[in-house]
């Protein structure tokens, strides 16, 4: 009985875990900005919310997506921590001396993002470009504000469902939308216009 | 939101994960998950044997405990309650009739017992038992009448035979004009309905209102 009991659960487990690991990573890896470092964030996240469902009934969770991205914030805060601000002694060949910065070295995006299989190479090279972009502004924003573009844009949480992730209430959501959409609006034109 | 930055935004979601890594990951979560809960896996004893079930194990023994005594040994004890269910009930008092009210009467099969039983008991028992009363009285001065009379064989009559005995002499004096028993009676209807009401006194054995009807007869 208990073995069956134990198959209903990880199988429970699977439907959660198909349904939110792509958000997850996606989530962690715009935080992060590496693959590496993004894959195991988002293993540990399963981890941890495998074995914190271990001796309950799964289907008690009755939020389990709220839960997968509170574990991967708490994360993503435990990598800042461990991770501070790096001074690049270091530089490639020919290159300008990067600035310091807090964030880890940035990987290409070609090992993260989807491309269709009949795009021409200019065309992946644009869209690379492009995602960059974007990637880089959004690390430039503070934390809720990438949170919030990340939740409602890209996972499409309700503002409900990120009011309570954040603590804060519904009204305050949609501001904070606004003005991350619109700071990261500022920071693509400044991109741009470099 | 202007539809340049949206869309710029949504170009973000084209950053997922790869299929084979995301197999691999899932594979290994569930594959650690279970190898820890084998090592973890205890025995039914030492399962109910952990501190936390300690006190529920108790709290459960206790509800057992209470619910089979008090189903099945409570029942089994004497209690107040037994002897209010199992009391015995009151006999319901049959309404008597005025039939059954004259205790003096006895039904005709018993008839030859009583008078047996009567006959064969002592003058003077019966005499001493009716002393008290009137009836007792009458009978006592009825018997010595009797046996003033030179009856020698009055000591053991019955009730019945001293009623007898005065009911012949009464009626032998109506025969042969004798005055003894009936002076005193004036008029003829009156002793005649005194006569009757003896004799019919003596035919249910009513003693007493026998004597009573002798004695008022004597006496007029």
């Amino acid at each position: 009985m208990l073995k069956r009991r134990e198959k209903k659960k990880g199988k429970d487990f699977e439907k959660i875990y198909d349904t939110h690991v792509e958000q997850i990573f996606r989530f962690v890896y715009l935080k992060v900005g590496s693959k590496d470092d993004a894959e195991d964030i988002t293993s540990r996240v399963f981890t941890q919310t495998w074995k914190s469902v271990a001796d309950t009934d799964i289907k008690a969770i009755k939020k389990p997506r709220a839960l997968l991205y509170r574990i991967a914030r708490n994360l993503v805060i435990d990598y800042y921590r461990k991770n501070r601000p790096v001074r690049e002694e270091e530089s490639k060949e020919g290159s300008v001396p990067t600035k310091k910065s807090s964030r880890p070295k940035q990987v290409p995006l070609e090992d993260v993002i989807v491309v269709d299989k009949e795009m021409r190479p200019d065309e992946k090279a644009l869209l690379n470009s492009q995602v960059e972009e974007v990637k880089s502004a959004l690390q430039e924003l503070n934390e809720d504000y990438q949170n919030v573009i990340i939740w409602y844009y890209l996972d499409e949480l309700t503002t409900s469902e990120i009011a309570e992730l954040l603590e804060k209430p519904e009204a305050s959501i949609r501001v904070l939308i606004h003005r991350a959409v619109e700071s990261l609006k500022k920071r693509l034109g400044n991109k741009g216009k470099r | 939101m202007d539809k340049e930055t949206l869309e710029k935004i949504y170009l973000l979601r084209k950053i997922r994960p790869e299929r084979t890594w995301v197999s691999a990951m899932k594979k290994d979560i569930l594959d650690s998950h279970v190898g820890e809960r084998e090592t973890e896996r205890v025995s039914v004893w030492e399962y109910f044997a952990q501190p936390a079930l300690q006190s529920k194990m108790k709290l459960a023994g206790a509800f057992v405990f209470l619910f089979f005594f008090g189903y099945l040994v409570l029942p089994l004890l004497p209690s107040s309650y037994d002897q209010v269910a199992y009391a015995p009930v009151p006999e319901v008092e049959e309404e008597v009739t005025e039939e059954e009210e004259d205790i003096n009467v006895v039904p005709k099969d018993k008839e030859e017992s009583v008078d047996v039983a009567r006959k064969e008991q002592p003058v003077e028992k019966e005499f001493a038992v009716l002393k008290e009363g009137l009836y007792g009285l009458q009978r006592q001065v009825l018997g010595s009448m009797i046996k003033d009379e030179g009856e020698l064989e009055v000591e053991t009559w019955t009730d019945k035979d001293i009623v007898e005995y005065y009911i012949a002499k009464i009626e032998e004096e109506e025969d042969d004009s004798v005055q003894v028993m009936t002076m005193g009676v004036q008029e003829e209807e009156e002793k005649d309905e005194r006569v009757e009401m003896l004799i019919e006194a003596n035919e249910n054995d009513d003693y007493e209102e026998a004597f009573n009807l002798i004695v008022d007869i004597l006496a007029k």
